[in-house]
């Protein structure tokens, strides 16, 4: 390390300009930067559960994943929703969709050798385009949707709008390629089996011609029909339409079920675009997918306009401390290229930023800052030195020591993030490696950039300004660190105390501590994303759900008329009203089909919707329930979500709403899979199985690995500072000692989310590793100067003194510029970066007391001396330890 | 849930006149000029070869000419159920259908859905209609091998709306201009084909003993075995009426 310092010493414009080249070929990489806000990587993919719920997925589709869409007439245009006008718009919303169900290779070809044949022309507007395409109205409707973002449809296209429309048609391309829609479940596209008058036929709701168009009502009699066909099956209420009190039907519903939740991001936000695009209706979007898509959008704006702001604020208190240019300039240069190399790296690497990886920018800017400010505050504090040795001798001696302290420090962290790189969930992993990689980035960063841009600047040995900082003079610090010098040295007892009941306090609070996954509890109860969740649930249901998956045990068991009692029965008991606690507003299951098919061959009587008592009439109705087999995997595609294809497993659908007006949480869940369970193992015949499985389930599976995650990463951190200490200080009790700010620090950390209600969630988890960056930087800084002021001859008292001035300076400058700066994320919108700004500020200061009030009090107590006073330091030590103030002392 | 008859496509497709033509349309004319039994009557093995599962279905298939160029048809399954169809085909007009369940229940079936599988088959219920030759534009692409036959390719371009192909390929046999060979184009693109093996002349009129729908991407197929067949037998009219299904 003094090699290096002091290579980058007798180099500093080279060092400074490959940095800065550096810096600019990483940068380029933001550019690629991209975010990946994909359930996907929270999921824990190697998880016997998981692979379980993958093979539910794979068998029956992801039936748990899916946008609904509660459509009604707009109010503003007092039409009513039961009128031709009405049904074109909803027509036109299902089309729009509809174009990303089924891929045809061939009709995109076509379509886009028309389109670019038609932007070839000179002069041409979007309305042109899209009118090209009229006969094919789901293509031109595209077209102008796309159109929105690039210029006004009456003006003719510029080359450059003519590009942007056609690559945004070729990416809708590419999406259609992907489908990812399993099925539309809709009024405008559902069909029923209908059997009045000794008759059986297969309708559709809205019937269509033979070129597959829907041919809407447009009299008061075909819509007195189209209603009767809607409220005639059971299995349409609450499921594409909903009635109001009266019985009247309000909303008609559009499902969207995707194959699969984890990859659903696009094609969510495909239809999101397609529900702001058709005025003249009021739609609902609700379902996990969305409201994923609603959380990340509202993170990433935030954060985007936030964290600049984190920043200056950070340099504000930067140029208050210092009272110097070259206070602020060094830390802000080195926090912002250590974050511009990570994400411009994880650019080039092709790596996207995760719904996780949103806080590495957060992370480099509080540990960056640490880093950078240990630096300098060194540089201030050997100042004299500095000039009497001259400026390039001085910062060599000065800067060497601190770096080594920096790079033992980052080390540590660097370990403990590593740690994560084996996590079970692919974000996490991806967080751990970039931030171990991006704190190895700001150790490198500040031990080259500073000394090089010290080495260059002025080293004025009369600057007054800069003398008065090397003294302990800065009032408000001062007065702190004397303040914790009292404490320590004389009330220590008194100290360890408070101290010791604060941590009963706090671990009371971690009783109380919830780990949540319902993401809804982001958003206070006003917020549309909850009202919307709420209308949805008490129109159709619940707007998310999971599977209960019933096995016969038997090919072909689900044609027997007592399992698909038993499902009946199942079903009966789960919706009951004696059952409200379960929160199921609804289910689906295959029995439905044999119900409605038994209803329409008993001339639609509703008394016949139940299921027949003979597996003859049962395998008769198998057998004549004909319809598409897309997959040719043996079940027509409309039972594909509902039975296995070797007719053994039925998948019941639940619909989970809310617990009144309360959300469900994770308790909820908990609490209604164990109820489920219960019932199942105590009422199902003994031939039959159960298993539950489904998204929410999975989320509780993702927060548990997230939570064993940090408690891993913090008890190997633990173990990595045991290490460095004792290696450094080569005392056990001393190595002990180094663990309790840290661990004072993470237990006030989650007493505080326990007693004020904060949830342990997904963001919040992320806090404990933050802590564990800071709290490593913290202790060893603290120790190693302390160790240093031992070797001086400096008794206990003195030494604690002393190591308080000058690094106890340093850490509550960083403190204090990021508590100050962390505490702008008050200023969001969004609650968990409320939350998450409030605790940071409070890890700020726990490991800022853990470091500098609670070790302190702890050495004194336990009367640790870690070295002989008043031995003779020999000449090796003073070159391979921390020489602070050697000089004054 | 269209239920159309299965016993007018073995027909279509397995019985021609060999011609002298060398025209697409010529060719297809007289591949389309069918000698028609008064009756026929077989057992049908239907093997259905579904996601790695075979699905078999047995049934009985019973047909009649009647006057005005009308034909009857009634299907009784024997496995795996007891359902039974009855067809009554109509010149110019939709067919009448009727089910009859297990229990004896019978429903008069409307026909809509020309895309939809028979009893979740391969084929579709267009597939089991008559082809009219003017459905389609015939032209002849040259030569070809199917079945382990030298073929005539005649393609057929769909020149009607209602049709769900949009182009079929027949391989008409040189040696006699039986039709071995289907393959079928839906939405732009190879869909499934149709292969006729095991070609035998019962009474004089050619017979395919086994019939494959097989998906252009292998996914499925589904045979059609005939386990005996009698032409011109005597068959009770009174075996077509609705009231006989009871």
């Amino acid at each position: 390390m003094n090699r290096y310092i002091g290579w980058v010493l007798k180099w500093p414009k080279t060092v400074l300009a490959v940095f800065a080249v550096i810096t600019i070929v990483l940068a380029s990489g933001m550019a690629k930067l991209g975010f990946d806000t994909t359930i996907s990587t929270l999921l824990p993919k190697s998880d016997p559960e998981y692979k379980y719920y993958d093979q539910v997925k794979e068998i029956y589709g992801g039936c748990d994943a899916f946008i609904i869409l509660s459509v009604t007439a707009d109010e503003a245009d007092q039409e009513h929703l039961f009128t031709p006008g009405v049904f074109q718009k909803i027509d036109h919303l299902v089309l729009d969709i509809e174009e990303f169900e089924n891929y045809h290779p061939a009709l995109e070809k076509e379509r886009m050798h028309r389109l670019e044949a038609l932007l070839g022309r000179s002069e041409i507007t979007g309305r042109q385009v899209a009118a090209a395409f009229k006969t094919d109205i789901g293509f031109s409707r595209l077209i102008s949707r796309k159109m929105k973002t690039v210029a006004s449809l009456d003006r003719p296209l510029a080359p450059g709008e003519k590009r942007e429309l056609l690559a945004l048609v070729q990416a809708s391309n590419e999406l259609k390629s992907r489908e990812m829609i399993n099925e539309i479940l809709s009024p405008f596209t559902m069909k029923d089996i209908v059997g009045k008058d000794d008759m059986l036929e297969t309708i559709s709701l809205i019937p269509t011609d033979d070129a597959g168009r829907r041919l809407l009502p447009k009299t008061d009699a075909d819509f007195d029909a189209f209603l009767r066909n809607l409220k005639r099956n059971p299995v349409f209420e609450k499921g594409i339409f909903a009635t109001d009190a009266a019985g009247n039907i309000t909303d008609l519903g559009i499902i969207v079920r995707f194959h699969d939740i984890s990859s659903s991001d696009p094609i969510a936000r495909e239809i999101l675009d397609i529900v702001s695009f058709n005025d003249g209706l009021e739609i609902v979007p609700q379902g996990e997918p969305v409201v994923l898509i609603w959380i990340n959008d509202y993170m990433q704006k935030d954060l985007m306009r936030l964290v600049p702001l984190v920043m200056l604020v950070a340099v504000i208190i930067f140029f208050l401390n210092f009272k110097s240019l070259r206070g602020v300039l060094l830390p802000f240069l080195t926090l912002s290229m250590a974050t511009v190399w990570i994400l411009g790296l994880m650019g080039h690497l092709g790596v996207k930023i995760t719904t996780v990886g949103i806080s590495i920018p957060i992370l480099m800017i509080a540990v960056g800052s640490s880093y950078a400010i240990h630096i300098l505050n060194q540089y201030y504090a050997e100042y004299h030195l500095v000039s009497q040795k001259g400026k390039i001798p001085g910062l060599q001696y000065a800067m060497s020591h601190i770096s080594v302290t920096v790079l033992l420090t980052g080390l540590t962290t660097f370990v403990a993030f590593l740690t994560l790189a084996t996590h079970e969930l692919s974000a996490i992993r991806e967080w751990g490696i970039f931030s171990a990689l991006g704190i190895a980035f700001a150790v490198f960063i500040s031990a080259s950039v500073i000394p090089a841009g010290l080495a260059l600047m002025p080293h004025h040995q009369t600057n007054h300004r800069v003398l008065r900082k090397t003294g302990v003079d800065s009032p408000l610090i001062d007065r702190l660190i004397q303040w914790m010098t009292t404490a320590a040295i004389y009330h220590y007892k008194k100290v360890l105390a408070v101290v010791m009941l604060l941590i009963v306090v706090s671990v009371a609070g971690l009783f109380r501590l919830k780990v949540e996954t319902e993401l809804l509890y982001y958003f206070k109860e006003n917020n549309y994303i909850r009202t919307s969740a709420k209308y949805i649930e008490e129109k159709f249901g619940g707007r998310w759900g999971f599977n209960v998956l019933i096995d016969s045990n038997e090919i072909d068991g689900a044609k027997d008329a007592r399992y698909l009692q038993t499902i009946s029965d199942f079903r009966k008991w789960v919706e009951c009203d004696a059952n409200r606690d379960l929160c199921i507003g609804r289910t689906d299951a295959f029995p439905d089909f044999i119900k409605t098919m038994h209803m329409a061959m008993n001339n639609d009587d509703p008394g016949f919707f139940r299921v027949p008592s003979s597996n003859a009439t049962i395998m008769d109705y198998f057998e004549i329930y004909s319809d598409t087999d897309e997959n040719s995997d043996g079940r027509v595609d409309r039972f594909e979500a509902y039975i296995d294809p070797d007719f053994q497993t039925c998948n019941v659908m639940t619909r989970l709403g809310q617990n009144g007006d309360g959300l469900l949480g994770t308790a909820g869940l908990k609490h209604i899979k164990k109820q489920i369970s219960a019932y199942l193992s105590a009422t199902l015949p003994g031939e039959y199985d159960f298993k539950i499985t489904g998204y929410p389930l999975m989320l509780i599976k993702s927060v548990d690995y997230i939570v064993y995650g940090q408690v891993q990463s913090l008890v190997l951190t633990l173990l990595v500072i045991f290490g460095v200490v004792l290696m450094l200080l080569r005392d056990i009790r001393a190595a002990l000692l180094s663990l309790i700010p840290m661990t004072v620090a993470v237990i006030i950390n989650f007493g505080i989310m326990g007693w004020s209600g904060i949830h342990l969630d997904v963001a919040t988890s992320i806090i404990a590793a933050i802590t564990i960056g800071i709290g490593v930087d913290d202790t060893i800084h603290f120790l190693n100067t302390f160790r240093y002021f031992r070797k001086q001859a400096l008794s206990v008292d003195a030494a604690i003194q002393k190591t308080l001035q000058v690094s106890g300076k340093a850490i509550i400058f960083t403190s204090l510029a990021l508590i100050c700066g962390f505490s702008v994320l008050g200023l969001s919108t969004f609650k968990p970066l409320i939350l998450f700004g409030f605790l940071m500020a409070v890890t700020m200061v726990a490991t800022t007391v853990g470091a500098l009030l609670v070790l302190p009090c702890a050495i004194k107590f336990s009367g640790i001396r870690l070295v002989k006073a008043a031995s003779p330091v020999p000449e090796k030590s003073v070159k391979t330890l921390i020489p602070l103030l050697a000089k004054k002392n | 849930m269209k239920m159309r008859f299965l016993f007018v496509c073995l027909l279509i497709l397995g019985l021609c006149q060999p011609v002298d033509a060398l025209t697409g349309r010529e060719i297809m004319e007289k591949s389309d000029a069918l000698a028609q039994p008064d009756t026929a009557k077989s057992k049908v093995l239907m093997l259905i070869h579904k996601g790695g599962r075979v699905q078999e279905k047995e049934f009985l298939l019973m047909m009649k000419q009647f006057e005005n160029d009308e034909d009857k048809a009634l299907i009784k399954f024997i496995t795996p159920t007891q359902i039974q169809l009855l067809t009554h085909s109509h010149k110019g007009r939709d067919d009448d259908q009727w089910l009859a369940l297990s229990s004896g229940k019978v429903k008069r079936i409307v026909s809509s859905g020309r895309d939809k599988p028979f009893v979740n088959s391969h084929f579709y219920y267009e597939d089991l209609t008559s082809i009219d030759i003017d459905d389609y534009e015939h032209t002849l692409l040259g030569e070809g091998t199917a079945v382990d036959a030298d073929c005539y390719k005649v393609q057929g371009v769909k020149k009607v709306g209602e049709k769900i192909y949009d182009k079929v390929i027949f391989y008409v046999r040189k040696s006699d201009y039986f039709v071995v060979r289907v393959d079928m184009y839906k939405d732009g693109e190879f869909h499934k084909f149709l292969e006729n093996h095991d070609v035998k002349e019962v009474d004089g009129i050619l017979t395919p003993f086994k019939m494959k729908m097989e998906l252009a991407d292998g996914n499925g197929k589904t045979e059609l075995i005939l386990k005996g067949l009698k032409y011109n037998d005597d068959i009770d009219s009174a075996t077509f009426r609705k009231e006989a299904l009871r």
